[in-house]
């Protein structure tokens, strides 16, 4: 019998600027993590970017991403996982979305997909891999200069399955 | 009794249910040397209006793509391919017909897990069936697929009765994983 | 539950627009999944354009697209939030595939919107794309209309319209 299945878990609204947000405590009861971020930031910086973190680990992250700057097209791979990479961070609004399959095994590495998207500077698709078996309990986006901008929302969800 | 939140009692807003539904899960078991998973969604197609399936997946020749197909039509005329993918060195995109397990080179599979996120709209609608699938593996390589956008399409207005996900030329791992939905329009 | 329809729209019959108004205010984020063909080719090309319009305000928007057309890979700027699908040129019965994101679309804050979009066709030429838009306006979205421009969509396009709903497990923590 189908099951009502997409799961609101977190939500923070930031009321005040801040480096980094982190979920914690996941429950590992899901088949799928959606993270729906929405935000600014404090400066703009077309060098800047979010990294996406797992469990605190900063180390066993790579990454494949792809993006159009409106002008022209990049590729590039990084010894990180990241939300947002390439096109840097703006004091206009952007989304991104994070998919991570599989979130809670513990038989094989996580990968996820990122969609991100800042109007006046790129719209970017990410593959990460996190090198790591243990399940995710936790997930950190760390702006690498300048804060999320008050009124940030970042939304987790788990899915069913 | 007070009204549960994110509930209206308005024209256009429907009950608490949920309108995203889990449908059937495949795990490739402990033996893996799967070549296909296929669903049977004949029974939900006065229930659901569209489809989405994530899949997290590895197989065995990691030299291999993943394909989808409907169902079980397997003829070569009968889909089509586009793709726009990052190599980790360039972004290209290609096309591809006829490639006889249905609509080819959905997913890349590598020595990293594949993922997937594949959405299929009005896939019991009498229309050709356009599939969109976000799909990646982070592992950089010329003709592979680290981080792609891909579309395909079911030349067939018949309304889908099964789906299937193919390892083409190679079988899925043990612990591979593949799940289906449905979204409700109503 | 956190995903709920809010409307489904089947066209019947040609129509340049389909419309969704007296958005309801109480869901997080709205999800749009469009099945469109345009009954005719403007530019004699298997794939047309359109776009969405918020509130019945056509001004303000702006976008950057990465796309693919099957055998090249480009990026360009707009300034209105786009969508493409397939016209009368494509394949016969062949409609496009589309999903827009918008977080937040009932608060105080300008509006970002997040495109993916598929064309599809039996040749070489047909769009991949994935765009990022922005609304530049604060007003809380009460109506949304996908339109064609210069053209129809065909009776059996569709769209359907989902609110989102953030919440609270209780258990899962912030920091």
């Amino acid at each position: 019998m189908p099951t009502a299945t997409y799961i609101p878990l977190q939500t923070i609204t930031l009321s005040s600027s801040a480096s980094s947000v982190t979920f914690g405590s996941i429950p590992g009861s899901y088949k799928s993590l959606v993270l729906v971020a929405n935000y600014s930031h404090t400066a703009s910086d077309v060098d800047a970017l979010v990294y996406l973190r797992f469990n605190g680990d900063s180390s066993n992250g790579s990454m494949v991403g792809m993006r159009g700057n409106g002008s022209t097209t990049a590729s590039y791979t990084q010894a990180n996982m990241f939300m947002s990479y390439a096109g840097g961070i703006t004091t206009t609004r952007g989304n991104s979305i994070i998919q991570i399959e599989d979130y809670s095994a513990t038989d094989k590495h996580k990968t996820s997909l990122v969609r991100s998207d800042l109007s006046n500077l790129k719209t970017e698709a990410i593959a990460n891999r996190w090198a790591s078996t243990s399940a995710v309990t936790s997930i950190a986006l760390v702006s690498s200069a300048y804060s999320f901008a008050s009124g940030s929302t970042f939304s987790l969800y788990g899915i069913a399955g | 009794m007070p009204i549960p939140l994110g509930i209206l009692a308005a024209a256009g807003v429907r009950a608490a249910g949920g309108s995203y539904e889990h449908i059937q899960t495949y795990n490739v078991g402990s033996s893996g040397s799967i070549a296909s998973v296929s669903f049977n969604v004949a029974s939900y197609a006065s229930t659901y209006q569209h489809l989405q399936i994530r899949a997290v997946v590895s197989a065995a020749n990691t030299a291999q793509w993943m394909n989808i197909g409907f169902n079980e039509v397997t003829s070569a005329g009968s889909y089509y391919s586009h793709f726009i993918r990052g190599t980790g060195s360039a972004v290209n995109s290609f096309a591809s017909g006829g490639e006889g397990l249905g609509a080819a080179y959905m997913a890349k599979f590598s020595s990293n897990p594949t993922a997937a996120v594949i959405d299929i709209l009005d896939p019991f609608e009498a229309k050709n069936k356009t599939v969109r699938a976000l799909t990646g593996n982070a592992t950089a390589e010329t003709f592979g697929g680290p981080i792609m956008l891909w579309s395909g399409q079911y030349m067939s207005t018949s309304s889908v009765t099964s789906v299937e996900i193919y390892a083409s030329s190679t079988t899925f791992n043990a612990g591979s994983r593949i799940s289906i939905y449905g979204l409700k329009a109503s | 539950m956190t995903m709920q329809v809010i409307q489904h729209i089947e066209l019947s019959s040609a129509s340049s627009t389909i419309d969704f108004t007296n958005i309801p205010q109480n869901f997080t984020d709205l999800s749009v999944a469009l099945s469109l063909r345009s009954s005719s080719a403007p530019s004699s090309s298997a794939i047309n354009d359109g776009g969405i319009t918020f509130n019945g305000s056509n001004s303000n928007k702006s976008g950057r697209l990465l796309y693919g057309q099957g055998s090249a890979a480009a990026s360009a700027t707009y300034t209105d939030l786009y969508i493409w699908y397939p016209t009368s040129l494509a394949t016969a019965n062949t409609f496009g595939n589309i999903s827009i994101t918008i977080p937040n679309y009932a608060n105080g804050n300008v509006k970002s919107t997040s495109h993916d979009i598929v064309t599809e066709n039996n040749a070489t030429f047909s769009y991949t794309m994935i765009f990022a838009g922005l609304w530049n306006s604060t007003a809380a979205i009460t109506s949304l209309q996908i339109y064609a421009n210069g053209t129809t969509f065909v009776a059996g396009s569709s769209a359907t319209l989902y609110g989102i709903l953030k919440g609270s497990d209780g258990t899962t923590t912030v920091s």
